[in-house]
């Protein structure tokens, strides 16, 4: 039996995907109290990246366009190191929280990435983008990593 | 008197639990191969995964140099070797930041977590570190 990896997306509201969720398809984001919300997003992430010469935080930015109905392949956010073993399992955008749900699957671990963004005063988004691996040998321990997000809403889509 | 002895017993666990001394453990010095994984969005970027070959020499091993930080960087900085709970730690700090390695026994290496702290800000960086010996000595001196 091989090993599976499932990588997940999902905001802290969420709580932790059950079998249940994975299974839940996919019928597009989902919208309650302010539709608005859905439109042009820029998603800034700064994580801690190690090059030749330094570690040190690095912000990286994507731009997104979040509509009702639209298709998994249409929010590109993952990394594409993950690309291609990942679907889109459900997409929220609320006044109180922004929220997504990925599952991925890979060979020999079993990741969870996992995002939960709340609104600012500023009406930006922050929070934090965790990634857990499970690795099978080192006994079943956990490693976590994260890193810090910053959503803003944008012009245009 | 009860409540005494649990504090010695705590203080006893303490110590077996945390060692910050001159001669702990690190990593074996040799060539390793090592994979960087930071949680991105960015599509584009190749960079959630980053591997790289780090050749860790008997002299680093024997002074504790930090083995994930670049050594350009580790040389303006100040590194203590500890162990806790069995993990390999390398405390490394860098003017009014904090690096933080840990690794753990993984199988035929390590695995772990590089976290960067800012003293000045909240927000904590961290990394997956997963390192395997290739099996090749570093005969860098």
């Amino acid at each position: 039996m091989g090993h599976r990896i499932a990588a997940v997306m999902v905001a802290a509201s969420l709580g932790i995907a059950t079998a249940a969720q994975a299974q839940k398809p996919y019928t597009g984001p989902e919208a309650e109290g302010d539709a608005a919300l859905f439109g042009s997003w820029t998603f800034e992430v700064t994580s801690l990246a190690r090059t030749d010469t330094v570690i040190g935080p690095v912000t990286n930015s994507v731009s997104v366009c979040l509509k009702l109905g639209a298709k998994p392949g249409d929010i590109p956010l993952m990394a594409q190191a993950l690309q291609g073993r990942c679907v889109m399992q459900r997409l929220e955008v609320k006044p109180d929280y922004l929220s997504m749900l990925m599952l991925c699957e890979d060979f020999d671990r079993r990741t969870n990435l996992s995002m939960h963004l709340e609104p600012r005063k500023d009406g930006s988004y922050t929070g934090s983008l965790d990634y857990t691996l499970t690795t099978d040998d080192a006994g079943g321990e956990t490693f976590s990593s994260a890193s810090q997000v910053v959503a803003r809403r944008t012009a245009g889509c | 008197m009860g409540m005494l002895t649990s504090v010695r017993a705590l203080g006893v666990a303490a110590s077996v639990l945390v060692c910050t001394c001159a001669h702990a453990d690190g990593l074996p010095a040799g060539t390793w191969d090592i994979t960087w994984l930071e949680p991105r969005l960015t599509p584009a970027s190749k960079a959630f995964k980053t591997q790289f070959v780090r050749c860790y020499a008997p002299a680093e091993e024997a002074k504790g140099v930090n083995p994930m930080m670049p050594r350009e960087q580790a040389a303006k900085c100040k590194t203590t070797l500890s162990t806790i709970g069995g993990d390999i730690v390398y405390d490394t700090e860098c003017g009014d930041v904090d690096h933080r390695l840990r690794l753990s026994e993984c199988g035929t290496g390590y695995c772990g977590t590089y976290r960067y702290s800012a003293r000045k800000q909240k927000a904590i960086l961290e990394t997956i570190v997963i390192v395997r010996p290739t099996g090749a000595k570093c005969e860098r001196s």
